[in-house]
Order: C-alpha cells, then sequence, then structure tokens
C-alpha cells in the first residue's frame, strides 16, 4: 500500500486550488503562505514548490505581487493578490471541486447516478 | 545575514542565470525576504538550509517552472527528452544510416561514372570496345564520344546530391549532439 505516493498525488492536484483559495482571503506573502499550509500535512509543500507555483500564476495572470515594507526592521515581503481573471478561475475550480465531492460522496452511499 | 546563508543565495542566484536579471534578482530577493524573517525568528542557519533545500534543487525548481517536488522529472524534460529521442531514435536508427550511406553511394557513383565514360572514350579511340561499359538512356546508346559528356554531367550530378546529403547528415548528427547536451545540463 503506498499511501505516500498518492497523497502527494493529491498534493499536487490541489495545491493551486489551495493556494488561490487561501490569496482570495486576502493578500499574503510567500512564506506566510508555505507556513499555513505547513500546519495541515496534507498540503504541506516545500518553499521549492510554492514559490515557482506563485511565479507561473503570476505569469497566467491569476496573481498580482507588490513589495511592502514591514515593520520591526524586517525585510520587505512580497505580497500576492487574486485578480479577477484569477477569482474566475477560482470560481471554476470551485465549481469542480464540489462535483468531485458530490460525485466521491454518490459513490460511497451506493446512489445510483442519473 | 549569516555567512553560510547569503552563499546559499548565491549559489541559488548563479544557478539562475538562465533567467533574465530582473525576474532573478526578485526570486533571490523573494527567498532573501524569507531566510531573515526565519532568522529574525531565531531560526539557526542550518535549520533554514535544512529547509529550503540545496541550492542546486530550489534553482532547478525556478528553472523547470515545475510544480513536482521531484526536480529529476518536470515537464520541460520530459519535452527535452522526447524530442532527443524523437530525433536520436528515429533519426539516429533510421535516418542517419540511411543519409549517410545514400550520401557515400552517390559520391562513389558520381566519381565512377565518368570514370567510366572516360575509360570509354579512350579505349574507343584506341580502337577498342568495352562491352561491359555502356552508356544507355532508353533505346537509345550513346556513341563513346557523348557518352563521355554525359557521363562527365552524370557524375557531376550526382556528386551534388551526394554533397548535399552528405551535409544533411552531418547537420543532423550536430542537432543530436546539442539535444543531448541540452538534456544532460539539466
Amino acid at each position: 500500500m503506498n499511501i505516500d505516493d498518492w497523497r502527494s498525488q493529491i498534493k499536487r492536484g490541489t495545491l493551486e486550488f489551495s493556494i488561490l483559495l487561501m490569496i482570495s482571503q486576502g493578500p499574503c506573502y510567500g512564506y506566510e503562505i508555505i507556513s499555513r499550509l505547513e500546519r495541515r500535512p496534507i498540503l504541506a509543500a516545500k518553499e521549492s514548490t510554492v514559490y515557482p507555483l506563485l511565479r507561473r500564476l503570476l505569469g497566467e495572470g491569476y496573481l498580482t505581487s507588490s513589495w511592502q515594507e514591514s515593520s520591526q526592521g524586517l525585510p520587505p515581503r512580497k505580497y500576492y493578490a487574486v485578480t479577477e481573471r484569477g477569482m474566475d478561475y477560482l470560481a471554476a475550480m470551485s465549481g469542480e471541486w464540489e462535483s468531485l465531492l458530490e460525485a466521491i460522496n454518490e459513490i460511497k452511499e451506493g446512489t445510483q447516478h442519473g | 545575514m549569516d555567512k553560510t546563508l547569503s552563499d546559499y543565495l548565491d549559489q541559488v542566484d548563479r544557478r539562475l542565470r538562465p533567467l533574465p536579471a530582473g525576474e532573478r534578482a526578485d526570486i533571490i530577493l523573494e527567498i532573501r525576504s524569507e531566510i531573515l524573517e526565519l532568522e529574525a525568528a531565531g531560526a539557526a542557519p542550518e535549520e533554514i538550509l535544512s529547509r529550503l533545500g540545496e541550492a542546486r534543487g530550489l534553482a532547478a525548481a525556478y528553472l523547470g517552472d515545475t510544480i513536482s517536488k521531484k526536480p529529476s522529472f518536470s515537464l520541460s524534460r520530459l519535452g527535452a527528452v522526447a524530442a532527443f529521442w524523437g530525433l536520436a531514435g528515429l533519426g539516429g536508427m533510421l535516418v542517419l544510416p540511411f543519409t549517410s550511406v545514400l550520401a557515400v553511394s552517390l559520391l562513389v557513383s558520381g566519381a565512377l561514372i565518368p570514370a567510366a565514360g572516360l575509360a570509354k572514350f579512350l579505349a574507343s579511340l584506341a580502337g577498342i570496345d568495352l562491352p561491359f561499359i555502356m552508356f544507355q538512356i532508353g533505346g537509345y546508346m550513346a556513341p563513346p564520344a557523348t557518352a563521355f559528356k554525359l557521363s562527365v554531367v552524370a557524375g557531376a550530378l550526382l556528386l551534388l546530391a551526394g554533397q548535399g546529403l552528405w551535409r544533411l547528415t552531418v547537420r543532423l548528427v550536430r542537432l543530436i549532439g546539442q539535444q543531448h547536451r541540452r538534456l544532460t545540463d539539466q
């Protein structure tokens, strides 16, 4: 039984969704996103995964970024926010996600489809 | 910032060289920002380094622009592999032997035909007929003098074709070499 393999596949498939969802609730910076993901082992992802993914989402126009000064002598942070295009993408993903959960539940309960 | 950490940043930066300078600087600033934040929170340099992983792996993740956790596999690498095998596989196993052997055959024929034409012509001048050398197009059999001229033209055409094909072969080999290098560099 290789549950780790399956888990990493799920993680890979849902990380983009999780990150966009998180940023859509308010601008976040990279390390903040990583440490919030870390609190949930199923979603935990390394810097080498999250940063390039954020770059890709920026490049595709789903996110914007801006450097902002932080207090207490800490270095500036790069904050990410979801664009309108990103919101559309997120809504489409949410729709797919709901239908996936629904389908899994139907199978679990043995409900006949159609 | 601790020296091992700034060295680490330098290493990542160096490996990001294929990227545009602006993008590279932005990536380094972002990682730097996290390192400084972790340091300020009291994390030891070793702790920070183990978090970020090897400089090579982190840079490769940016370069490969991949969300896969395994740096040994990425879509761009798969594309490069496919491109390489498409060339080396088909090109190496079918196209290359075909073009190279044909090129050599054409070059040899291109040299042999005028030589044969010349032999036939010289023999006919000496009053000897060489029956095993003929220049025949359909039902037309060229007399020795014409046969010699025609054989020179035919030989020149074959030499040109052979040379062109040989150049193509060399280019294919070079192309496969480049693909291979690109692949092993990743």
